[in-house]
């Protein structure tokens, strides 16, 4: 392979970076203070032993148990802070050279302006969805914060009701890394910038459905169920019985405020107004569907003049007849008696709330 | 021998891990992350590796899914 003087200066810069960021560790520290306590009973116990005191001897054991369990705690404190320290080292430009050769391998190319190395990726196109090639950005003056990186779209192919998602898992520029935070953070840590952007160039070839900001089969809008068009998510109208998208010209808005689409909305049949599930009522004389402004105590108007009608005729019909008692010459029959008793009060308002009645019952059920 | 592993579908962190000598990258890929291994971009020592290479002393083996699921904030 080229050497690529480059790419070495790129490196050597990020290394610098790495330090100014990180820090210098704190200095290694062995645990002679514990060493020396352990020597210090061990001589303490041998004096013991040799001069044959019994208790002191004893005692200085006890002790020395002590001394070296502190010892070996010291140790293994010692033997962790040194692998954490070996995991959290500092990148060398070594492997950082190797680390941006490999990107520019797999990239076909990587680059560093002011402040920021970044590799561009393929164009990406998700479900049929085409969403241009991706800028993939390391920002290397906040290499110690959580997520130095954005993804800038260079061909922008945002949603419809979002014009800063220009990715399912990216808004703003910032990407949701999902599954793939851990191995980043990890290969951030460890200077491992091929895998970086590797990692994140894979987030962006994948479609995580459901977790996304915008998802894809809402990319373009939502398409109306009636004519098809595709309609923001805030100009959306669902119906309220079959809950199927709906645009603002083809929903059919009830008075209640309760959107429907065509198969749901009922026309009233007396003023031709679309009426929702809930408002609409039937008509029980002639059984046709009204709106509830349409309707008189249940009764459609149409049905309410025939009966009014109906009822003047039968009133005249009464009167003559009454006045035909009063005429000797007339004979009196007992069954239009009995109707007139009943007719002393209004007939329809009987019969409408006989019918009222049935309805509550058929209502409860 | 000891290689240097790197599992992007877990935690992320490159270990030194031991592995017995004519361990091939499909034995250890099978053992370590199981699946199909054409679903992974598999490298050894920065680049593309097949299943039937040979590790050696001091290799570095990284293993990335090419699908990687992100979420919402
Ligand atoms: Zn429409
Ligand atoms: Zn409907
Ligand atoms: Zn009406
Ligand atoms: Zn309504
Ligand atoms: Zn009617």
């Amino acid at each position: 392979m080229n050497w690529n003087p480059r790419l070495w200066r790129t490196a050597r810069r990020i290394e610098a970076a790495y330090r100014r960021h990180r820090g210098t560790p704190p200095p290694c520290d062995a645990p002679w203070y514990a060493w020396q306590r352990l020597t210090e009973t061990c001589r303490l116990a041998t004096m013991a032993n040799l001069r044959g005191w019994r208790h002191a001897h004893r005692r200085q054991h006890e002790q020395l148990v002590r001394d070296l369990d502190y010892l070996l705690g010291e140790l293994r404190a010692l033997r962790g802070s040194l692998e954490r320290r070996q995991r959290d080292k500092l990148p060398l430009a070594g492997e950082l050279y190797a680390e941006l050769v490999a990107a520019e391998d797999e990239f076909g190319g990587i680059a560093v302006d002011d402040f920021e190395l970044y590799v561009t990726t393929e164009p990406i196109t998700l479900e049929s969805i085409y969403l241009g090639p991706f800028e993939i950005r390391l920002n290397l003056a906040r290499l110690a914060e959580s997520d130095p990186y954005r993804v800038v779209p260079l061909e922008p192919h945002p949603a419809q009701s979002s014009g800063e998602t220009t990715h399912p898992h990216v808004h703003n520029e910032r990407i949701c890394l999902g599954e793939g935070k851990a191995a980043v953070t990890a290969a951030l840590a460890e200077g491992r910038l091929a895998d970086l952007f590797q990692i994140i160039n894979r987030v962006l070839h994948t479609y995580g459905e459901g977790s996304a900001f915008v998802e894809l089969d809402r990319w373009y809008g939502t398409p109306c169920r009636e004519c098809d068009a595709s309609v923001d998510d805030d100009d959306i109208y669902t119906c309220r019985s079959c809950d199927s998208a709906l645009c603002g010209e083809c929903v059919r808005l009830c008075d209640c405020g309760f959107a429907a689409c065509h198969d749901c909305a009922t026309i009233c049949y007396s003023c031709e107004e679309t009426v929702c599930s809930r408002c609409l009522a039937t008509c029980p004389d002639c059984e046709e569907e009204f709106c509830t402004a349409c309707l008189e105590e249940g009764v459609c108007h149409a049905c309410q003049e025939m009966e009014e009608e109906r009822e003047a005729a039968e009133e005249k019909a009464v009167l003559e007849a009454e006045s035909a008692d009063d005429d000797p010459t007339t004979t009196v029959h007992a069954d239009r008696l009995g109707e007139t008793a009943v007719l002393a009060r209004p007939r329809h308002h009987r019969n409408r709330r006989l019918r009222n009645l049935g309805r509550q019952r058929s209502a409860a059920h | 021998m000891k290689i240097l592993f790197i599992d992007a579908t877990g935690a992320g962190f490159a270990s030194p891990i031991d592995v017995a000598e004519g361990t091939t990258v499909g034995t250890l890929f099978l053992e370590r992350v199981g699946g199909d291994p054409k679903a992974f971009l598999i490298r050894v020592n920065r680049q593309s590796a097949t299943i039937n290479q040979l590790l050696h002393e001091g290799d570095r083996l990284s293993i990335t899914p090419l699908k990687i699921e992100g979420a919402a904030a």
